[in-house]
């Protein structure tokens, strides 16, 4: 497996207004992150999935200055934006035909897709995509497991198209052990308590489906007290945070395409207490997949206590190790 | 933590229908303004009509109505947009308490991206 490094992990620096595009890149390769780079479509590029040959040039010249492999370029299916109306199949066909355009130019292989948008309108864009050579890789992210109806028709629609352009990419975040402490623990500058906390890990640990537990969530704090903003908050320990079993993952390993190697800090020992990485790599590594992870540092979500590059360097660390083992 | 940078003192300053500050995305993308649902804005504890509320993004400026209905153009990331806010009384020059929320509706989110801020700020 080769390790790559998502530029979503900078985006609290990259939102202080003091790094360029370069800047980021630099100082990852200053550092040795990865030899490969993830870039997402509307944080890094104006104009973005319109992209000028300006713009064109300008990635392809940092990709090769740097040298970085282009790895993943990540699109975002915006169905929800229009107010009153979800985006219908052939809209959102069109709205992610410009962005597989836009990897094709920028030279990424893979697409990052996501779930937002059902099994249908990725097998319209098929044509499309195999006429770019551009994978369009669906990214699993929590709730989507490989259980989730979703998901499981998605891998008959890949099984009936048997088709290159098609593929998974497992977010790290749909199997995890715990509920990071430090995630928890920023929320309480919003005004949530110990209470709600405990009322909030104990619900993760139920074998619900999560809109079931969002409901039960509500249900019990807001009687409590809790404000939309705080439930919103404590919600996305949910939304960021699956309990997916590890192994699970080998029943689509031959269609992943790329990893999202997300966390969200480590303890004394540089070990993710909230995702089992030794037992991932394991599994992946088993199961034949030789490509790439992108580290995905979640934390500029909810704090500000570290440096984004210190913590994507301390999981290169724990990755490269783990490596040396396998 | 986006909270942090939503709001830019420096860019706070008196204009001529009321007042004006700067304020950043709180999100790690760009976003179409259709998906800015709400723009809240509260000075020294009042909070203000979304409708007096105009945001200017790179040049072009979007009342309520436009903002919710303009699909295209985009709030990028890091962009420092300027929020007008309507104010008829006279304002004070000198500090004063600006809040900010910001709801954000992402697709393919089951909730609300909701982020709200606080700056004492100078208007000028």
């Amino acid at each position: 497996m080769k390790l790559a490094t998502s530029l979503f992990s900078y985006a609290y620096e990259w939102n202080s207004g003091q790094y360029t595009l370069e800047d980021v890149i630099a100082e990852t390769r200053k550092r040795n992150l990865g030899t490969g780079l993830e870039i997402i479509g509307f944080q890094s590029l104006r104009g973005f999935p319109f992209i000028s040959n300006e713009t064109i040039k300008e990635v392809k010249h940092l990709l090769e200055k740097y040298e970085f492999e282009p790895v993943a370029l990540d699109a975002n299916i915006d169905v929800g934006i229009k107010r009153h109306a979800k985006m219908g199949i052939d809209e959102t066909v069109e709205y992610i035909k410009p962005q597989i355009l836009a990897a094709q130019k920028l030279g990424f292989p893979i697409l990052r897709c996501q779930t937002t948008a059902p099994a249908e309108v990725y097998q319209k864009l098929v044509p499309f995509a195999e006429k770019a050579n551009v994978v369009m890789g669906i990214e699993l992210h929590t709730p989507y497991s490989v259980d989730h109806p979703s998901v499981i028709k998605m891998t008959e629609m890949f099984e009936q198209m048997q088709t290159h352009v098609l593929g998974f990419v497992p977010d790290m975040g749909t199997c995890m052990r715990a509920i990071p402490d430090a995630l928890l623990n920023s929320f309480k500058t919003a005004g949530v308590t110990d209470e709600m906390i405990a009322i909030t890990k104990e619900i993760w640990h139920k074998d619900i489906p999560t809109p079931t537990k969002f409901g039960e969530l509500a249900q019990t704090l807001v009687p409590m007290g809790a404000t939309p903003p705080q439930i919103g908050r404590l919600n996305m320990a949910f939304s960021m945070n699956g309990r997916q079993p590890v192994e699970s993952w080998k029943k689509i390993i031959p269609y992943v395409v790329h990893l999202h190697g997300k966390f969200y800090g480590f303890d004394e020992n540089g070990d993710e207490p909230s995702i089992d990485y030794p037992a991932i790599f394991k599994v992946f590594h088993e199961g034949g997949y030789n490509g790439y992870i992108s580290s995905e540092y979640e934390g500029s979500a909810f704090t500000d206590e570290f440096d984004a590059f210190d913590q994507v360097e301390k999981q290169h660390q724990l990755w490269k190790r783990i490596l040396q083992n396998l | 933590m986006y909270e942090k940078y939503m709001i830019v003192p420096e860019r706070a300053k008196k204009n001529e229908k009321g007042f004006e500050i700067g304020a950043r995305l709180p999100y790690y993308r760009g976003v179409s303004l259709s998906m800015v649902e709400e723009i809240e804005v509260s000075l020294d504890g009042e909070t203000l009509p979304q409708s007096d509320v105009v945001i200017t993004v790179h040049g072009n400026s979007y009342n309520l109505e436009q903002r919710e209905n303009e699909l295209d153009d985009r709030w990028e990331m890091g962009e420092v947009a300027t929020l007008s806010v309507a104010k008829e009384s006279d304002l004070k020059a000198g500090e004063h308490t600006i809040g900010l929320k910001i709801n954000l509706r992402i697709g393919y989110m089951p909730f609300p991206s909701i982020r709200v801020a606080e700056k004492t700020v100078v208007i000028g």
